[in-house]
């Protein structure tokens, strides 16, 4: 009762379905009311000029109009004011400003563009100067490939957006932008593919999207997050990118692609949890290749969650599974060890969790040394004070290595937490143990939904098809039809010879 | 968990609930159940697959009649309220010693090969605990599950390579040297791996394909008498009479035959992976039960906590102190006399449907000739 309680205040706290946003009252635009609004903020600017014999009041953000662009747009244009050219005439990129909306004139001028206000009679102009410092178009760091495209989405929206644009060069290609967050006013752009997208997965995230209410996002994964079918999963629903290939790729496969502006992720509906461990590089190698590297992410997850927790197992429970040279190998290494194996392992695997925070908060060339000292250092201090049996060690190096295989960091994440349930099923109760918290854990994935659509995909198929770009990465010819996952409108995508 | 009667499950969640419901722990003992008729037990495998397809039928065809209610609301509407309650209650009953026969057979193998020292009340709560997360899901959950499951496990059948290896394939020659009571003794001992396919009876209105309902089911029994025959033929070259007789787990000792140079006592594994496949059966059943509650205590209306209620019931009959002699007459016994008589219902409940129809049909003309 208590966790259907808790799971209604989730669902309505993350999608506040049918909530109607409050609906504020217009105020008219006067200089008091401005003064009344604007006060306190150090870096709003408001020069007094003369217009051609006319006092205005020049207002803007310092921070966000950089002074040159305020030359070039509005104080050399004004110069040109003459008796035939009014302010209107010579502003470009200006517009008159509504004198009945003085909450909309103070979010334009908080988003950067700047305000005449004309003293003497009732006209105040908005000119767009927002011009702040922008990231240049870099590689992906966080998803490098060796071949395909490099360039990777940055924290302006607009720039993120022509990336995509520039590859798909069709009017089928639809962005709708949504203003989110009570006090960050955050763009938020959705791209679909109107001609592929399946037209009730869009209606089903324009409705996620219009309904978040929150008082501002930093991030896309934090809006991605209010978006998710069960929040309270360890695992991502969606899929989340920084390259723009990538969401091309989804884009043309009838997926549906969020973007926050001044954040440079894609999040990308829906997903599978097969998904989380293709990269856009299995498309620019071979199928074979491919297939191979799929398969040994795939293994390594499995390989990952279970190593440790077996090596608990087995010593704890089962010591006749291990044929008599491998007992005696592990027996001797364990034989200063005071701890029982379920603790040897915890404490090993905390050192790892807290080395990697720390390497990963720390800067790059601290952060280095750390994994050093960590690794080497502590693992060999703790063997030989007889804290840790060597095979330990190497079991959960290898642990940790394979917990970073998936290409999607959110998933990496996922694993190392599951990877604890084991460790303590297994101390619990041995193999069977392991065997039914995976029972558990194969239950939850199987009723975790991206948007609508089974997360198991494909081992839910929704088309047989979909196996051939599962774990098998098929030839790229075979490759005809869209994922069932996306429920696409237009399922071939492309035309078969004899058409 | 499964609101309202709309058709979700395809052909693949029929196919795997149908193979699932069939097995399950029963098949570790299957050789050493079938052993009356020795070498011969591959041919009552293979009769159970018959028999489970001529009683399908009469499941499926009752199914058609009244393709959106579940047994319990068919009993209530061709046998009127208070036979079809009792009858609901009978099966009800059946449904949750099922449950904790299923159960308490494989919790109490797992503590006897791979945890010794441990006593079984720890491995019962967490078995339990799974099975409730995966019935809240509903009954597609379930058959997800039951796929997923079967794929998981499937694999261990390589390791009866090595049984195989080491056989004598001549005592799978037909032999007719039992008596027909052996025969009968062989089926009625081993029919507890068969009797599962009834279940189709309750999941049967929310099969989206109806019309092909029997064809899908009869794939799923088929697939599980080959799994199930698989063991049975490996058991037959591998293990002498004696042993056939004598070997409770007869799968047990297939899997000690596996020699790896990195692992030994292999049935460990097999028996904790084995969890997910009985699971599946023992979901199926639970779920069952739990609809059996909803008909007799809330007019047939969902109640999540019906589904703890009879959970419950079930593990108090797993763990609870009932004499040795009395789980005994009831898991061996009784148990499979009702599952008889529930493969039997759906013929006696489709002659009452004939019958009132005729009656029906009858008034009708009386009424138009008056």
């Amino acid at each position: 009762m208590f966790w259907n309680w808790f799971k209604k205040q989730i669902e309505t706290t993350t999608e506040s379905k049918h909530s109607t946003k409050p609906k504020t009252s217009k105020h008219r635009v006067t200089l008091t009311n401005l003064n009344e609004q604007l006060v306190n903020i150090d870096d709003l600017k408001k020069n007094e000029i003369d217009i051609n014999g006319e006092k205005a009041l020049l207002i803007y953000i310092d921070t966000l109009v950089q002074g040159s662009v305020l030359q070039d747009l509005v104080l050399t244009p004004l110069n040109q004011v003459s008796e035939n050219y009014g302010p209107e005439e010579v502003l470009k990129n200006s517009s008159k400003a509504d004198l009945e909306d003085l909450e909309t004139l103070i979010h334009d001028i908080m988003s950067g563009q700047t305000i005449l206000f004309f003293l003497q009679r009732e006209l105040v102009i908005k000119i767009d100067t927002y011009s702040v410092p922008e990231r240049s178009i870099t590689s992906a760091e966080n998803e490098t490939t060796v071949m395909g495209p490099q360039d990777s989405l940055t924290e302006t929206l607009n720039s993120s957006l022509s990336l995509i644009k520039r590859r798909i060069i069709s009017p089928n290609l639809k962005t709708k932008f949504f203003t989110l967050g009570t006090e960050t006013q955050n763009t938020v752009a959705v791209l679909y593919m109107e001609n592929i997208a399946n037209k009730e997965n869009v209606k089903r995230v324009m409705d996620r999207v219009r309904n978040v209410e929150y008082q501002g996002f930093v991030g896309l994964p934090i809006f991605k997050q209010m978006l998710e079918d069960k929040p309270l999963s360890p695992f991502p629903q969606h899929g989340i990118t920084v390259r723009s290939d990538n969401a091309t790729e989804a884009l043309l496969d009838g997926r549906i692609i969020i973007m926050l502006n001044g954040s440079p992720e894609a999040a990308i509906l829906p997903a599978s949890f097969f998904e989380m461990f293709t990269s856009p590089e299995d498309f620019y190698n071979r199928w074979t290749t491919a297939t191979m590297l799929r398969t040994i992410r795939l293994f390594g997850f499995i390989i990952s969650i279970l190593l440790t927790s077996t090596y608990v197992s087995v010593l704890t429970f089962h010591p006749e599974m291990l044929p008599p040279h491998l007992l005696i190998m592990l027996s001797e290494s364990r034989t200063q060890v005071p701890f029982p194996p379920v603790l040897e392992v915890l404490i090993i695997e905390l050192v790892i969790e807290v080395l990697r925070e720390a390497g990963a908060r720390m800067p790059t060339k601290i952060g280095q040394t750390i994994g050093i000292v960590g690794g080497i250092v502590i693992g060999t201090a703790a063997v030989e004070a007889g804290l840790a049996s060597n095979v330990l060690i190497v079991l959960v190096a290898v642990s940790a290595l394979l917990s970073f295989l998936p290409p999607n960091f959110l998933m990496s994440n996922a694993i190392r937490l599951v990877r604890y349930g084991f460790i303590f099923a297994a101390g619990l109760l041995g193999m069977y143990g392991q065997m039914i918290f995976l029972a558990w854990l194969l239950n939850h994935l199987l009723n975790l939904t991206s948007l609508g659509s089974p997360y198991m995909t494909p081992v839910i198929p929704r088309h047989w098809t979909d196996t051939l770009n599962s774990i098998l990465r098929a030839p790229i010819q075979f490759l005809v039809t869209r994922s069932g996952l996306s429920r696409s409108k237009k399922q071939l995508s492309r035309p078969l010879d004899e058409e | 968990m499964d609101k309202g009667n709309f058709k979700k499950l395809n052909k693949y969640h029929v196919i795997f609930l149908l193979h699932c419901s069939l097995g399950g722990i029963a098949l570790f003992t299957i050789p050493h159940n079938l052993s009356h008729v020795g070498y011969n037990m591959w041919m009552v495998v293979i009769l159970f697959g018959i028999v489970a397809m001529i009683f399908l039928k009469p499941m499926t065809s009752l199914g058609s009649k009244f393709p959106d209610d579940t047994l319990y609301v068919i009993n209530e509407k061709l046998t009127g309220k208070a036979v079809g309650k009792l009858l609901n209650l009978l099966i009800l009953i059946y449904s949750t010693i099922q449950v904790a026969n299923t159960s308490k057979l494989y919790i109490r193998l797992v503590q006897s090969v791979t945890m010794p020292d441990y006593t079984i009340t720890m491995i019962a709560i967490t078995f339990f605990i799974v099975m409730i997360a995966i019935i809240n899901g509903g009954i597609k959950s379930i058959a997800r599950f039951s796929i997923l499951s079967f794929f998981l496990t499937v694999w261990m059948g390589y390791y009866s390579n090595w049984a195989f290896a080491d056989s004598n394939f001549h005592h799978l020659y037909p032999r007719f040297e039992h008596s027909l009571k052996d025969w009968g003794h062989a089926f009625f001992e081993g029919s507890q791996i068969m009797l599962g396919f009834a279940l189709i009876m309750f999941f049967y209105p929310y099969i989206i394909n109806q019309k092909k309902a029997y064809k899908h089911a009869a794939i799923g029994i088929w697939l599980a008498i080959i799994f199930i025959g698989l063991i049975c033929v490996a058991s037959i070259v591998y293990f002498s009479r004696w042993q056939l007789e004598n070997l409770l787990y007869p799968l047990l000792n297939l899997y000690q035959a596996v020699v790896l140079s990195n692992v030994e006592r292999i049935e460990t594994l097999g028996i904790s992976l084995y969890v997910l496949l009985v699971l599946s059966k023992a979901s199926i059943y639970l779920w069952t039960a739990k609809k059996g509650v909803d008909a007799l205590f809330s007019k047939h209306k969902n109640k999540t906590w019906h589904l703890y209620f009879i959970a419950s019931v079930a593990l108090f009959i797993v763990l609870g102190p009932i004499p040795i002699y009395v789980q005994a007459l009831i898991y061996d016994k009784w148990i499979i006399i009702a599952g008889y008589v529930l493969i039997l219902l759906p013929i006696f409940l489709l002659m009452l449907y004939k019958v009132k129809n005729r009656e029906k049909r009858n008034k009708g003309k009386e009424a138009s000739a008056s």
